[in-house]
């Protein structure tokens, strides 16, 4: 229709006057309303030049010399869309001019969301192989006990068919059955098809199904002793201590490796090589605990039988076991090395509380244990903390191609599964990301500090906790308001760091208790001793380092003082100010099942001697 | 005699007022019309001349209106506004001092030439 109208209006114009006015139109590309106009103006204009030449030939010579008086048509098309372009409303030139701006901001946008999304994290340095040259001392292989550690666990699961049959004998209960079926069904899974299994079952007497029925019996005694072995001495019962003892009779040889091991002046293990930090897996830390456990029951039975000795020289064993496991380590090792200690203290106390030992055995296992001990750091080592967190921080932040600095979405989405409340948007995954993860996450990536800030908080995160890790459990409480507002400044500015930074007090005040429980062990061996030796306690701690029995006064680092002991009649009392760092004379804390606990309760003391009862 | 490009270019607006003061024209009556009140020695190159009547239209000096003309002929005619009046009187003000000034320094051989 347009065509049409067009084609009407310059039907009485030469062909060449129809194209230079099409090329104007065209070259002014301005709105076509406007162009309307134009042109209808300009047919006018040649139609009145024009009308006066009586042939189409006269026209056509006539249409030349005016379409070059008209000069350049390009020209003459930016004259005429920029003059046109002045007419318009102020309305329109508003509208017109926002829309631009718009269109430039978006365009802007989507540039910055490809640069940032182009960037990629580059990665440096390899703080696994740092970590590696950390924790390898220079001292060759024979003085690593992580080897010994390590054949004790492979042997603990070497089972005779002696103890599978006794096992199997003695521990019908809910678990075994279950794992037994587990196993039954997932080697019936295994067959082509359940039919022909079946089938076999059938043939009772076939040498197959005899061999498989040893193989789900074996597989399910292991999977069964496995959480067997995850019991505590004081919690197997009568029946189950029959097992115990059997199981570790048949693996006296692995108990001895564990000793022999603790003897060793390090353990270190390899970590592995092109593996980030937050990938390190430690699986041996769970075998480690099997072999604790064993040990704790192998210290219950020699108490129980009365050789003390054996099960004091165990204790330091386990303590030493412990002690392997802190210094520059993970802090998931120096949690389990100082879990490690405190359980053999409090199996220590335990026993003295329990059995009446001589005062050599005990003045033995007190030099003893004071040896172990000269040499120890109870402070927390961060330093494979901070090579964790600059990892990361060079995992989680581009370096290179065009988006420099920014958090980089894979890796952070990656890792918010490593750590809980790390992202603050759930992963959804597949096509969802574009819809939900650059949509909801992005306001919080693309404003989050950079790499370079990133770095700065991290540093002044570091600088803080150099200055916490030496302080006692009372000192940090001293300044505990002034240490959360710098903390919580850190992760109030970056998101990152206050995500993925460990709890840093609490982990100090962990390692004060155990310190603070190696203390009272020391003393109640001591005021044991004194006891045995004088016929009663003395009158204060003071007396006992005067007469000899303790070295120093057993310290108390939630009050930086002294432990309290109180004579009690024929008894004593020994505590912590506990966790409220105040004098509560000697209250002890409880659980919610009314069961005494030594650091629980917030408005208690932790009391070390004698034990409360529990609550009614 | 026909004007530097440059030197009409100046005096084209006002000229067009001038002209269009005197009732309303599309524009090739505008373009003749200029032709022959100057006796042929003002003459707006065909290029500039919609681009002039655009930009004056612009500034609210004249205002164009499609009407149809005696032989039923649809055209723009553009007519002066009262700003454009406004404006043609104080541009024929300053015209007038410049040909004074000219005057003097010609020694009045521009008046008598």
């Amino acid at each position: 229709m347009a065509k049409e109208n067009k084609k009407e209006q310059t039907q009485n114009l030469p062909a060449c006057v129809c194209e230079f006015i099409n090329h104007i139109i065209r070259k002014m590309r301005y709105c076509r309303k406007v162009q309307k106009d134009v042109r209808a103006e300009l047919i006018a204009h040649f139609e009145d030049e024009l009308k006066d030449y009586p042939t189409d030939r006269d026209k056509e010579e006539k249409a030349k010399q005016l379409i070059s008086e008209f000069g350049d048509i390009k020209l003459l098309a930016v004259l005429l869309r920029r003059a046109k372009k002045r007419c318009r409303p102020i309305w329109r030139t508003i509208v017109a001019r926002s829309f631009q701006t718009v269109g430039v901001l978006i365009l802007c946008f989507i540039f910055y969301v490809i640069w940032f999304l182009t960037g990629k994290p580059a990665i440096t340095t390899n703080y696994v192989a740092e970590l590696n040259n950390l924790v390898r001392p220079a001292a060759d292989e024979s003085m690593n006990a992580a080897p010994l550690y390590k054949k004790a666990t492979q042997s603990l699961k070497e089972l005779s068919d002696d103890f599978l049959v006794f096992f199997s004998q003695n521990y019908h209960d809910e678990e075994y059955t279950r794992e037994l079926e587990r196993i039954a069904k997932m080697h019936a899974q295994m067959f082509l098809n359940e039919s022909s299994f079946k089938q076999m079952l059938l043939n009772k007497d076939s040498s197959d199904v005899q061999r498989l029925r040893q193989t789900v019996h074996k597989e399910a005694v292991s999977a069964a002793l496995s959480r067997f072995s995850d019991k505590k001495y004081n919690e197997l019962t009568p029946e189950q201590k029959i097992i115990a003892l059997r199981w570790l009779q048949e693996h006296n040889d692995t108990f001895d490796l564990v000793v022999e091991g603790s003897r060793r002046p390090y353990c270190w293990h390899n970590y592995g090589e092109k593996t980030s930090m937050s990938s390190i897996l430690m699986p041996y830390l769970s075998e480690y605990r099997q072999l604790y456990f064993a040990m704790l029951w192998r210290i219950g039975f020699g108490a129980e039988q009365g050789r003390f000795e054996d099960a004091f020289e165990d204790i330091k064993a386990l303590y030493r076991f412990g002690k392997q496991n802190k210094g520059d380590k993970t802090i998931v090792e120096q949690l389990v090395g100082i879990a490690i200690e405190a359980r053999a203290v409090a199996t220590a106390m335990d026993i003295i509380r329990e059995y009446k030992i001589d005062s050599k055995t005990l003045a033995d296992f007190q030099r003893d244990f004071e040896k172990v001990i000269a040499d120890e750091n109870f402070k927390f080592s961060f330093k494979v903390e901070r090579m964790r967190i600059c990892d990361e921080i060079q995992r989680c932040f581009t370096s290179d191609r065009i988006g420099k600095g920014h958090l980089y979405l894979p890796r952070f989405r990656e890792i918010s599964d490593i750590y809980d409340d790390y992202y603050p948007y759930p992963n959804r995954g597949g096509i969802e990301f574009f819809f939900y993860d650059l949509v909801y996450s992005s306001p919080f990536l693309f404003t989050h500090p950079n790499k370079e800030q990133t770095m700065a908080s991290a540093n002044e995160l570091f600088e803080l906790w150099e200055y916490m890790s030496p302080k006692t459990a009372a000192q940090l409480n001293t300044e505990r308001e002034a240490i959360e507002e710098k903390i919580n400044n850190i992760a109030e500015k970056n998101h990152f760091i206050g995500a993925i930074a460990p709890l840093v007090d609490r982990i100090i005040i962990i390692a004060n208790r155990e310190h603070t429980e190696v203390e009272a062990t020391l003393a109640i061996v001591a005021l044991t001793r004194y006891k045995q030796d004088k016929e009663q306690y003395p009158d204060d701690l003071d007396e006992l380092v005067t007469s000899g029995y303790l070295k120093n006064l057993p310290m108390d680092y939630f009050s930086d003082k002294p432990l309290v002991y109180k004579k009690t009649g024929d008894d004593f009392l020994l505590y912590s100010f506990g966790p409220n760092y105040i004098d509560n004379g000697g209250k002890p804390g409880y659980d919610r099942k009314g069961e005494f606990r030594l650091w629980f309760d917030k408005n208690a003391d932790a009391i070390f001697w004698p034990v409360p009862e529990p609550q009614q | 005699m026909k004007f530097e490009s440059q030197l009409l270019k100046g005096i084209a607006p006002v000229v067009v007022l001038e002209i269009l003061s005197r009732g309303p024209m599309y524009g090739y009556e505008l373009s003749q019309s200029i032709e022959q009140q100057s006796g042929d020695i003002l003459s707006l190159g065909k290029g500039t001349l919609y681009p002039l009547l655009y930009n004056l239209e612009a500034k609210k000096l004249i205002k164009g209106k499609w009407e149809t003309n005696q032989s039923s002929r649809k055209r723009r005619y553009y007519s002066i506004t009262g700003k454009g009046k406004d404006e043609l009187a104080r541009q024929k003000e300053q015209l007038k001092e410049l040909t004074t000034g000219l005057n003097l320094v010609f020694g009045g051989a521009l008046a008598t030439a």
